[in-house]
């Protein structure tokens, strides 16, 4: 079993009876709320897409499949296409891969999940480094890393970071919950 | 799905008043409002005597404990603050021939994310029932905001009369209604710069009383300008009264919040403090829609008034300095704003209107 706030792109959980595979995975918490998650799940049998909310701490069975390490080659149309250590092609669409898309780069390595042979979905890193392409001047003397201001990175997809990281630095994300962690030097 | 007409609503009290305040509000909405059979299985009723004498109205208060004995579940059952049900009603709620409408009834917030998780119904993966998170809110796309049929009609009656509202002060020992002074009721947390507030009130130039409820009952002093008057704790019905006929409203958490808003006056809000500051972000959050309501000098003035009154905490109260002065210098705008903010709630359906219309969309 594994708690939903465990749970990112790539997994596959059951769902009332149905192997669900998770394409896109956003942790949310704020005040007194409780911290959910909200999947984007593509149902295996059906092939029916679905979006869903869960308190962080619902647990769901989740399946082993098979998987292999890969790494992304390119996008050919609406393609991605991931290569293993033999060079075996894997293409995988947008939808399959829509939760990684913001941290896509060439030769980053991921893991590909297969059912009944075919590959379904592509996990990346917990954690990766980015690099910051625009954010705000830092603010001199906040230190504290409570204030938060957003951070662009190469892909375009912004992410708060505290306010004291400066453009062109490398940070250190947390790709479950789409979370700053650090700076890297 | 059918139409609702039974709903059992769960709630446990973390602390305060809040979480049994709002449970109670909407479960009295939907007995009074709708005539729906309500259950409000709630795990400490005796905090509901302090906020709701007669805590009956149509609804049925149940103690929820270890011994509690469920059956015969209700066509919609929410679970309050994500309090987690009893397995009883997870297994009633499964063996029930049409499965109960269940929603998981979240707190109040402005933030864009609650938008897009709001009303998502989800397959909960034990039980294979839909579960769905309800987030009130400010928008229309939101869960929005618990408004009784009556409160608006009621309001305006009370704030169009000026004898009404000095009966109802006359019957709480309060002074009458006196165009000298601004009146201000206060209901804050501990963590709220409260004697930084007495001390820019004092100070001012003219003179102002501040009605504080408190446990302690009747008490009047005296300090410069300022007149505070303690006043007994007051139940949720003579709450509102209290919102009306003052000028400026210091509120906190979740239930009086909203009703300050309601109450078409100016007000500021103590939030609740979380680890980590995330109540600042959410306090951001309604700011920025909130302030849209006011002018630019006026919206930065209330800006940094929430700012001290929520971190000033964390400096030590004897040393913050309250921006009380600037702010009341801009009453009038405050009271305008506070008029077009109320307009704009009220012009939306309320969150039972929206919890009824989820449950037949469903």
């Amino acid at each position: 079993m594994k708690f939903a706030q465990d749970l990112r792109t790539g997994n596959v959980v059951m769902v009332d009876n149905s192997p669900m595979v998770i394409q896109k995975a956003e942790y949310n918490k704020s005040g007194r709320n409780a911290a959910v998650m909200k999947f984007k799940f593509r149902n295996l049998l059906t092939g029916t897409n679905a979006e869903a909310v869960y308190k962080t701490d619902e647990k769901f069975e989740d399946i082993i499949l098979d998987t292999k390490e890969v790494t992304y080659s390119y996008e050919s149309g609406d393609m991605y296409v991931f290569m293993d250590e033999e060079y075996n092609q894997y293409e995988l669409s947008k939808d399959d891969i829509e939760g990684l898309l913001k941290y896509l780069e060439e030769q980053m390595p991921c893991e590909v999940t297969f059912y009944n042979g075919k590959p379904i979905s592509v996990t990346p890193p917990v954690k990766i480094v980015r690099e910051v392409v625009y954010t705000e001047p830092a603010v001199r003397g906040d230190t504290s890393g409570k204030v938060m201001k957003p951070a662009r990175l190469p892909s375009g997809y912004e992410i708060p970071v505290p306010a004291f990281v400066e453009m062109g630095e490398k940070i250190e994300i947390d790709t479950r919950t789409d979370e700053y962690v650090s700076r890297v030097k | 799905m059918p139409h609702i007409s039974s709903v059992d609503l769960f709630c446990k009290v973390i602390d305060n008043f809040g979480d049994a305040g709002v449970c109670y509000r909407l479960a009295r909405s939907m007995a009074v409002d709708r005539g729906w059979r309500v259950r409000l299985f709630i795990d400490l009723p005796d905090v509901l005597s302090k906020i709701v004498p007669d805590p009956h109205q149509g609804v049925e208060i149940i103690c929820w404990d270890d011994d509690l004995a469920y059956s015969g579940c209700s066509d919609l059952v929410i679970e309050a603050f994500a309090c987690t049900l009893p397995d009883a009603a997870l297994m009633a709620m499964k063996a029930r021939a049409v499965p109960p409408v269940w929603v998981d009834l979240e707190y109040l917030t402005a933030e864009d994310w609650a938008l897009s998780c709001h009303a998502i119904p989800s397959t909960h993966p034990s039980t294979g029932l839909k579960k769905t998170l309800f987030f009130p809110g400010f928008d229309e796309r939101s869960g929005g905001v618990i408004r009784e049929t009556d409160l608006i009609s009621r309001r305006n009656s009370f704030q169009n009369d000026v004898l009404m509202q000095n009966s109802w002060r006359m019957s709480h020992n309060l002074p009458q209604f006196d165009a000298n002074f601004i009146d201000l009721s206060l209901f804050s947390y501990k963590t709220a710069p409260i004697d930084g507030l007495f001390d820019g009130l004092s100070r001012l130039n003219w003179p102002v009383r501040v009605f504080l409820p408190s446990e302690t009952g009747f008490g009047v002093e005296r300090h410069g300008s300022l007149e505070l008057h303690r006043i007994p704790f007051l139940p949720q019905y003579d709450y509102d009264y209290l919102l009306w006929t003052c000028s400026l409203n210091f509120v906190r958490g979740e239930d009086s919040f909203v009703r300050a808003q309601l109450a078409g006056r100016p007000f500021i809000w103590n939030i609740y403090v979380q680890d980590e500051d995330q109540h600042l972000v959410k306090l951001e959050a309604f700011l920025k829609l909130y302030g849209a309501a006011f002018s630019p000098l006026t919206r930065e003035r209330l800006d940094k008034f929430h700012e001290v009154w929520n971190q000033g905490g964390h400096a030590g109260k004897a040393s913050v300095k309250v921006p009380i002065s600037e702010l009341l210098t801009e009453l009038p705008d405050l009271q305008d704003g506070a008029c077009r903010w109320s307009d704009r709630i009220e012009g939306q359906t309320s969150l039972l209107d929206r919890l009824d219309q989820f449950c037949r969309a469903l």
